[in-house]
């Protein structure tokens, strides 16, 4: 192999002129990136693999040189890189210059397919063959909540079965979550109680909705209690984030272009979002919609009406709730909320309004469990290191259960907290809201015994 | 290289360290070629040890191989620093990031080289001690390149530089030797203080691998001062004033508009945007004191031309500053896709007509240059704002560079105040040392390093010729001749 | 050329036997003084010792000649009495710019002028020279707060046997361009090259000082309260630990054993809340504040103590702060101590007779974390002493460096280190 040039802008762009750099990419975000390093230390993947290749500003530094031609977008090590990112975005919280990594990391994946056969599979499978169609995923779910009514999770830990199933680890030890294979579909209107405050959409997700129903459920409660009337669209919606973050670019912007759909014409307020990852790709659709220009711009206006449910809440006010819940919680901050939309106070407050409820604080509590969308089943082996600090710093924390704010995160966390022996539920900011608003049924016993 | 001593030397290492850790895949070797400053240059080979025996074994395999090496750590270098301009091995500290001790019964820390700098703060806090030397990249910059450095940051002025912190080194030595300078004590008293004149010899020396470090008391209480300025000039006369007054504050940073909008831009931390420079002041100590010198200097604030002094009301505003002025450099990426920065000194009376100098220079070049510095102690930092994709404005901005740190040495300064010569600076020496002073210097490298493999092309001047080692430029070779009284050799 | 041309060539003068006396170091007289007017002359007079070669020994204000070990050879004393100037001053940058022989105290006395001070007290400003202070790296008792000669050096000029006079560091208080040499010298005791200028930053005179005597019954609690002023927060500029006798020397007579001597300095505020908490510290540790009434000389005694003129031998003793009750824990009953816990460093006098016996107790004790080493000595006693101790590690780099710089070994042959 010849061995290429080194990136010396300044010198070639005297000699070359100014280089020509590859469509798909945008240069004037990549040149965001001075390569001072600050986000090094903040980078999960690189304190895994402690190779500058998996740092952040590695990754800038090799989408350039892609961008500009001196290494190819196809070649293996670039997409093994790019594709080992967790794409958390905790270098956007920690960079003085702006850069919007996650952005970049979206056009740079979507130039380059990448060639782990794992990989491969979960885009096929689940990205574009399961999530964007509403009945396919609807079965799914009915046999997610039918093998858990049947006890197949406990069958699959007792026989070890699960340390050899694919995706059996998640199977083994799932989340709090539903169970009755028949799942009520939310109202279409959920009327505000008391002074009429705001009028919202809601979007109930696809995952979400199947494995986590009950928490829209409790979201809806939680609004509608604060005198918010909650609209519900017919059509269950994907926005498209999982896709988009995997760099599966036309599939996002399919699904964004239905969702903005679904939402217009409804006459709202705002559209809260109870997933993180998917508030986070919604208040980005001007970036999923870079290619078409007419409704680039419309994009950008939707994704200014979309809030994360704690963020709206707590804007808006929280009326406080009856029911005390003593218990210690800690709260993780879900990557694509503290870093993808820089609310981190938030979930805390509306947890803080809890009666008898105590925060404590984890280390590095704004650190990625590993979950990052579908990076646990494409890198099982970094997703795990990353998940073993997370227990870790669980469980010197104190606390009896654990808040986050994200589907992806509590599966994850859970499956490892019970991995590790221990009983710490994991559940949604607005499971605990909705339980203190007076909701019953699912929750955990160390939940329904701090109810007082 | 040719490829077969690359796969020699590339099997010998990682004898050491593990395949997974050496390699010298071009693919992979090219994440190696840059720092935070605007050089590049490729090494062959890259290697991630994990402990310091393995690095004194990696320095010995190169000696004897007579190959260059470079170390690197954060590679926040703002100088060419960790460039391997001469190629060879890139030693990385990313797995080197363990606090090994904190002794505060004798106020030291013990940390290997890849600690990041405020992660030892941190740790250190709740015990109640702090590690004084703050780079504003102290977010990711190591210890181990603040000794290489011997770094500063705002809070220096009060308390000293990294060099007045660092009591004992474990130094890999080009010899493949592991060597214990210095320690737990305080001070040398046998012996010359090998860990002084290590601090700040920019890798040239030999390599560390463990460093014992002071650790301070955090202070009670510290106030932060914000004071408003209409120019530059009077903000600088105020620096001045400050320090006649008598009150030695434990910082004193400035920032410019420019600068100023840029930080804005990036943190929202409560900069006026229509001042025409901001003072940033802090004071450390007791509540009650801290509170007297708070408004003394307020006081003369006032008098010397501030329109404004605002004090930060709590932890978080006061954070909130800080956070902005350590970005500042970074944030200029909001203003210009590309900036040079420079980190002159001159003497605290000659600011005022320095950064006039400077903003001549500006003018005439129509290149924007601004200014976000440590004012208390001269220590400039001008960043020329310029667009690479633009042909010729990258040779244009060196040459500014180099007027403005003549400026510097003709006030009576230097040519860095704290991010090293580095490979950036290497001819601007000159305009402070004589041949003489680079000569002396060089006979000490010599001692340490005889075969110029060490960080080669940095620190002293002269062409840097790529692969070529070892590196010694040939007009500052130490000149020998023969001793007129016969027999031994002497320098002339 | 033979050996009398080499001879005539020397620079300075031969001088009578009166003059010959104020020079001896350890018994070794040299035959020849100069006195280099200035720092280019001091180049050119080394040189030319260095073309003999003809072994130099370096006189500034004499106070610490008998630190180290006898020199093998001596024929030139070279004395900077003559490069005596304040070379440059600007009180508004803090820094100043002195020539090596010039005295402390003119120093200090015209810092003072300003309202300002360099904070480094070494034994005998009167005639200790800043070049001496530099090359003996003599620091007084406010190290633990101030730090050491190192910490207020930022730049120099050495003439080299070379004959050439090379700079290092400059003239401002933050500077990182080319090697620390400052740090090289400092504590070379002149075996690299001779001290010609230094340039200092300085810092304002505190706004009030105060003293504080208290009495421990054991060097115990003094020690842990010394060391415990230093791990918080408002530490005392100075805190020593005196035996009776020490005390005696500095001026005052007690009834008591163990003496803990606090000053405190800066603002008023600071000084205030800072003697307050040493004496809350001082009373749970048991002790009793005797006062803050001490003689004029007092801090002025305890500074020279360590540097006594006539044939006391004092033994220092430089351990972490943890390792100070392990030096208290050897010393005979009734030795005469001075020690500065904050710093780790105890100073001892001790009977020539026991000298060596103490010496080597001190080194077991002191750990291989610790030196001690011997700070004064008539050359007698010298002669049955190491007065270094065994070379630390990193000594054949030393070695090198001294051959690097001094080829020939003419500066001050043999009286450091491992007989560099």
């Amino acid at each position: 192999m010849t061995e290429l040039a080194t990136l010396d802008f300044k010198r070639q762009i005297d000699r070359d002129g100014v280089p020509s750099p590859a469509a798909g990419i945008d240069m004037d975000l990549v040149r965001d990136c001075i390569h001072c390093g600050l986000c090094l230390p903040k980078c999960p993947t690189f304190r895994i693999l402690h190779h500058e290749g998996d740092s952040p500003r590695g990754r800038m530094w090799q989408i350039k040189e892609a961008a500009l031609g001196l290494v190819a977008f196809d070649d293996p090590r670039f997409q093994a890189h790019v594709y080992q990112c967790f794409n958390c975005r905790a270098c956007e919280t920690a960079c003085p210059s702006g850069v919007q990594f996650g952005s970049v990391m979206e056009m740079a994946r979507a130039l380059t397919p990448p060639q782990n056969r794992r990989d491969r599979m979960v885009r096929a499978i689940l990205l574009n063959g399961l999530l964007p169609h509403p009945r396919r995923l609807r079965v799914t779910g009915w046999f997610y909540r039918a093998a858990r009514a049947a006890r197949l999770p406990g069958l699959l830990r007792r026989t070890g079965a699960w340390k050899v199933l694919p995706l059996g680890k998640f199977a083994a030890f799932p989340p709090v979550g539903d169970s009755a294979p028949r799942q009520p579909r939310l109202p279409a209107l959920t009327p505000a109680e008391g002074t009429r405050r705001a009028r919202v959409g809601l979007l109930t997700g696809c995952i979400q909705d199947e494995m986590f129903h009950g928490t829209n459920r409790r979201t809806a409660l939680a609004l509608a209690r604060n005198g918010c009337d909650v609209v519900v669209p017919d059509a269950r919606l994907c926005c498209g984030a999982l896709a988009s973050h995997a760099g599966e670019a036309q599939t996002a912007e399919r699904l964004a272009a239905r969702t903005m759909d679904a939402f217009t014409g409804l006459q709202l307020d705002a559209v809260v979002v109870n997933a993180a990852g998917c508030g986070s790709n919604m208040k980005e659709y001007e970036l999923q919609l870079r290619n078409d220009a007419q409704r680039r711009e419309a994009g950008a206006a939707f994704s200014r009406t979309v809030k994360d449910a704690s963020e709206f809440l707590v804007e808006l006010g929280l009326r406080p709730p009856a029911r005390r819940i003593t218990l210690r919680v800690a709260y993780q901050d879900p990557c694509h909320l503290v870093h993808g939309q820089k609310v981190h106070q938030q979930p805390r407050q509306a947890l803080t309004i809890i009666p008898g409820l105590e925060l404590v604080e984890m280390k590095e509590s704004d650190w990625c469990c590993g979950s990052a969308g579908v990076y646990n089943l494409t890198h099982p082996e970094i997703s795990e290191a990353a998940l073993a600090s997370k227990v870790g710093h669980i469980i010197d924390s104190g606390a009896q259960v654990i808040a986050s704010a994200n589907p992806g995160c509590i599966l994850q966390i859970s499956m490892g907290l019970q991995r590790a022996g221990r009983d710490i539920p994991v559940v949604h900011v607005m499971d605990l809201l909705g339980w203190a608003y007076g909701d019953e049924g699912q929750e955990p016993p160390i939940v329904r015994r701090a109810m007082a | 290289m040719d490829a077969a001593t690359r796969e020699r030397l590339l099997g010998r290492l990682r004898a050491v360290v593990g395949d997974r850790y050496a390699f010298a895949d071009p693919y992979e070797v090219r994440l190696y070629q840059y720092d935070a400053s605007p050089e590049t240059a490729l090494p062959d080979v890259v290697v991630i040890p994990g402990t310091a025996a393995e690095v004194a074994q990696v320095v010995k395999i190169c000696a004897d191989a007579e190959v260059p090496i470079t170390a690197r750590s954060a590679a926040s270098s703002l100088a060419g620093g960790t460039v391997p301009v001469q190629r060879g091995v890139v030693i990385t500290f990313a797995r080197m990031d363990r606090i090994l001790e904190i002794d505060a019964d004798n106020l030291r820390a013990v940390v290997e080289p890849g600690v990041v700098n405020l992660s030892l703060s941190q740790a250190l806090r709740p015990h109640g001690y702090y590690y004084v030397p703050d780079p504003s990249s102290q977010g990711a910059c190591t210890i181990g390149g603040n000794v290489g450095t011997n770094a500063g940051g705002p809070h220096t002025l009060l308390y000293g530089v990294t060099v007045n912190h660092v009591t004992g080194l474990e130094l890999a030595l080009a010899s493949g030797e592991l060597v214990q300078v210095g320690g737990r004590k305080a001070g040398s008293a046998s012996g010359y203080d090998l860990t002084g004149l290590f601090v700040g010899s920019e890798g040239t020396m030999g390599i560390a691998t463990k460093i014992w470090v002071k650790i301070q008391p955090l202070p009670p209480v510290q106030k932060t001062l914000m004071a408003v300025y209409p120019d530059v000039e009077t903000a600088s006369n105020a620096v001045s004033a400050i320090v006649r007054s008598g009150i030695l504050p434990a910082a004193i940073e400035m920032m410019d508009k420019l600068s100023i909008q840029a930080i804005e831009a990036a943190s929202h931390a409560g900069y006026p945007l229509d001042a025409g420079a901001v003072l940033l002041l802090e004071v450390d100590g007791i509540p009650e004191l801290v509170e007297e010198l708070g408004e003394r200097m307020a006081k003369v604030c006032r008098e010397s031309g501030a329109s404004e002094v605002r004090v930060a009301k709590d932890e978080a505003e006061r954070q909130a500053l800080w956070k902005g002025r350590k970005g500042a450099f970074s944030a200029m990426g909001r203003l210009s896709p590309d900036f040079y920065v420079m980190d002159g000194v001159v003497p605290r009376t000659k600011l005022p007509e320095t950064l006039a100098k400077i903003d001549a220079i500006s003018a005439r070049t129509g290149y924007k240059i601004c200014n976000v510095f440590h004012a208390g102690d001269g220590n400039l930092h001008p960043l020329v704002l310029f667009d690479a994709f633009k042909p010729g404005q990258y040779e244009a901005v060196l040459r500014i560079g180099d007027e403005i740190l003549k400026l510097c040495a003709d006030a009576g300064g230097s040519v860095t105040g704290e991010h090293g010569i580095g490979l950036e600076k290497r001819e601007n020496i000159r305009y402070i040392f004589s041949d003489d002073d680079l000569e002396v210097m060089d006979r000490i490298r010599h001692v340490f390093d005889p075969h110029g493999l060490m960080n080669p092309g940095k620190v002293f001047p002269g062409e840097v010729v790529e692969g070529s080692a070892p590196s010694r430029a040939p007009d500052h070779a130490p000149r020998r001749a023969a001793n007129v009284a016969g027999g031994d050799e002497i320098w002339v | 050329m033979g050996l009398n041309a080499r001879v005539a060539a020397l620079p300075g003068h031969e001088i009578t036997v009166e003059e010959q006396q104020p020079f001896r170091v350890d018994d070794l007289l040299p035959s020849r003084v100069v006195r280099p007017a200035d720092a280019q002359d001091a180049a050119r007079g080394l040189r030319l010792c260095d073309l003999a070669p003809t072994a130099v020994v370096i006189w500034g204000g004499g106070t610490q000649m008998r630190l180290g070990a006898a020199p093998r050879r001596y024929e030139v004393a070279l004395s900077t009495e003559r490069m005596s100037r304040l070379l440059e001053y600007e009180p508004a940058d803090l820094t100043c710019r002195v020539e090596a022989g010039m005295r402390l105290r003119d120093l200090q006395e015209a810092l003072l002028a300003q309202g300002q001070r360099l904070p480094l007290e070494p034994p005998h400003p009167d005639r200790a020279t800043v070049g001496g202070m530099l090359a003996a790296n003599a620091n007084g008792l406010g190290r633990a707060r101030y730090g050491t000669v190192r910490d207020w050096v930022i730049g120099i000029a050495v003439a080299y046997p070379s004959g050439k006079l090379a700079r290092a560091g400059g003239k401002v208080v933050k500077n990182v361009a080319g090697y620390d040499l400052m740090k090289l010298h400092i504590g070379a005791l002149g075996t690299l090259g001779v001290i010609a200028e230094v340039n200092f930053k300085v810092q304002t005179r505190p706004q009030v000082e105060a003293t504080l005597i208290a009495h421990l019954d054991t060097p115990a609690a003094a020690v842990d309260t010394g060391t415990a002023l230093a791990r918080q927060y408002l530490a005392p500029a100075a805190a020593v630990v005196l035996d009776q006798s020490a005390l005696k020397d500095c001026g005052m007579t007690a009834d008591w054993r163990w003496t803990l001597a606090l000053k405190f300095e800066g603002y008023a505020r600071e000084v205030e809340a800072a003697r307050d908490k040493a004496t809350s510290l001082i009373r749970a540790a048991g002790g009793r504040v005797e006062g803050d009434d001490v003689p004029s000389r007092f801090w002025h005694a305890a500074r020279d103590w360590s540097a006594p003129d006539g044939d006391l031998v004092v033994v220092r003793a430089i351990v972490p702060l943890t390792a100070i009750h392990a030096i208290f824990g050897v010393l005979p009953e009734d030795s005469q101590v001075m020690a500065q816990p904050a710093a780790g460093l105890v100073d001892v006098r001790v009977p020539a007779a026991f000298a060596a016996s103490i010496l080597r107790r001190l080194r077991t004790a002191g750990g291989d974390q610790g030196q001690v080493i011997v700070a004064a000595a008539p050359a007698a006693v010298k002669k049955e002493l190491d007065v270094w101790g065994p070379p630390p590690p990193g000594f054949p780099i030393m070695r090198a460096l001294k051959q690097a710089l001094d080829p020939n070994g003419i500066l001050n042959p043999g009286r450091f280190v491992g007989g560099i």
